[in-house]
């Protein structure tokens, strides 16, 4: 399958929220998403989640990767909530890191397109997140259009 | 030690070696250079031959001697056994007691402790997310938290592992825990696990909290007090580690280490301490080295050499501090989001400003 081409390409803002500072898998991530033709907005470690509604309203971003290796995952469903709050909903969220089994259905729940556990493939992150963010495009551009009529 | 090569008398040698040379040559080849990840060329094979015997006080040397190749004690672990210390934190002070105490049951012989990651950050527990707190470390904030943390761990008979970035804190609550129960601080005994500053600057700018002045100045603070009150407590534990894990080659790792360690003693120098008594207390912290090194260099050994060699006093040079690095300003908030306007990279790197 190709890569979803959009234009302008698509916007990914890649951080993390909460107090781990493991910044390794955020910093690689976003490289390769760059890398792949995509706009990234990668943030330093410790973000509250406001700063990241901000953020991502700010940059009008399609999609947040959200890394999480130590336990920060569980705050991810305030952010979906925060977001849905803020009036963005439709921005796609998945997450990178280490997710336990029995807490990946919570995430799901929450609106978490896609959990990215250790030895996912880098295509398959890109893949998935190009196409992610094309679908979430799509709604912003049939959203405007209802606007303008 | 005689200066003339050492003559082996080693019957059916030369055949062998043949044999294994020739075996080796059609395998791989007899054209191929080795470096190891140093960049140093190493034979794909080394026998008695290749020594003569004449640097074996410079090179080997013996257990507890200068350069300590073969270890800092003379008995090394006939004499006494590596202390089993796994790394420890979670949840309440009572969820760690009772960690502690299955640990110390099945043999341990030292514990350690880490702080929640809101310690780690600095930040009040107020302010944190409640389902995050003790989920990567214990909680602990007060002297109460730290002595149902200890309750029933024989302090002044154990060592004890601080594993924060500053440990000062819970050095301090340690103590104020051992004055209640009567036990003097001559007898406590541990280490700050993570007391290098310098390391979390240039290789792990997770645990880089202070800035670098200030984190210089607290270090030697804590340095001094231990050396006044808490003279079996290691204040400094100088970490090759985050250099390792960040990519440095095992020579940049024990240079920049070793430049680490010079740096603090000099500081400690210039205080007006004893190098001898403080340079006792210095550990050091390298791993993964070891099992890339060549037989004939030795990294992870190396730290045991030199800046430990018996505090020898002459060893220290004097080194300037330069001015830019001393006043570095704080360059972390806990909750800063950066660059919210600017377009101009694609991806932006931290600090981007």
């Amino acid at each position: 399958m190709s890569l979803a081409t959009l234009s302008p390409p698509a916007r990914v803002l890649v951080t993390k929220i909460g107090l781990d500072g493991h910044d390794r898998g955020s910093r690689i991530v976003a490289a390769f998403l760059r890398d792949a033709g995509m706009e990234v907005i990668y943030t330093p470690p410790w973000q509250s989640i406001p700063a990241v509604v901000k953020l991502a309203m700010e940059e009008d971003v399609d999609v947040i990767g959200i890394s999480s290796l130590a336990t920060d995952h569980l705050i991810v469903p305030k952010l979906t909530d925060a977001l849905r709050a803020a009036g963005l909903g439709h921005v796609g969220v998945v997450v990178g890191g280490i997710v336990p089994e029995d807490e990946r259905a919570v995430l799901i729940d929450a609106g978490v397109h896609a959990i990215f556990g250790p030895g996912s493939a880098r295509d398959e992150i890109i893949q998935h997140v190009a196409l992610l963010a094309a679908k979430v495009r799509e709604t912003k551009d049939a959203e405007l259009a209802e606007i303008a009529q | 030690m005689s200066k003339e090569a050492v003559q082996l008398s080693l019957p059916g040698f030369e055949q062998a070696h043949g044999r294994w040379r020739a075996e080796y040559g059609r395998q791989i080849g007899t054209d191929r250079v080795i470096r190891n990840r140093s960049q140093i060329e190493i034979k794909p094979l080394y026998t008695p031959r290749d020594w003569n015997g004449e640097s074996f006080l410079d090179d080997l040397g013996f257990p507890g001697q200068f350069p300590y190749t073969r270890g800092i004690y003379p008995t090394m672990h006939r004499g006494r056994t590596w202390t089993q210390r796994q790394l420890i934190g979670l949840g309440t002070p009572e969820d760690y007691n009772k960690r502690v105490r299955v640990i110390l049951d099945a043999g341990a012989t030292a514990i350690s402790l880490l702080p929640c990651n809101s310690g780690f950050r600095g930040v009040d527990c107020d302010e944190v997310d409640p389902v995050l707190l003790g989920t990567c470390g214990t909680v602990i904030n007060t002297t109460d938290h730290m002595d149902r943390a200890l309750d029933g761990v024989p302090l002044g008979n154990i060592s004890t592992a601080m594993n924060d970035p500053s440990p000062f804190t819970l050095l301090a609550f340690t103590l104020a825990v051992a004055k209640r129960r009567g036990i003097p601080w001559t007898s406590i005994t541990g280490t700050s696990n993570q007391s290098d500053y310098i390391s979390h600057f240039i290789a792990n700018h997770m645990f880089y909290r202070l800035s670098l002045a200030g984190a210089r100045r607290v270090l030697l603070d804590h340095i001094e007090f231990c050396r006044k009150h808490v003279p079996g407590w290691n204040p400094v534990s100088v970490v090759g580690q985050h250099m390792q894990q960040a990519g440095a080659t095992p020579v940049e790792t024990m240079a920049f280490t070793l430049s680490t360690a010079l740096q603090y003693a000099q500081d400690c120098i210039d205080r007006g301490m004893d190098i001898d008594v403080v340079l006792r207390r210095f550990t050091s912290t390298s791993r993964s080295a070891s099992s890339r090194r060549s037989p004939n260099s030795a990294p992870a050994g190396a730290s045991g050499r030199g800046w430990r060699a018996n505090g020898s006093a002459p060893r220290i040079r004097a080194r300037g501090v330069s001015s830019s690095m001393a006043r570095r300003p704080a360059s972390i908030s806990p909750s800063s989001s950066r660059s919210t306007t600017s377009r101009a990279s694609p991806c932006r790197r931290w600090p981007a400003s």
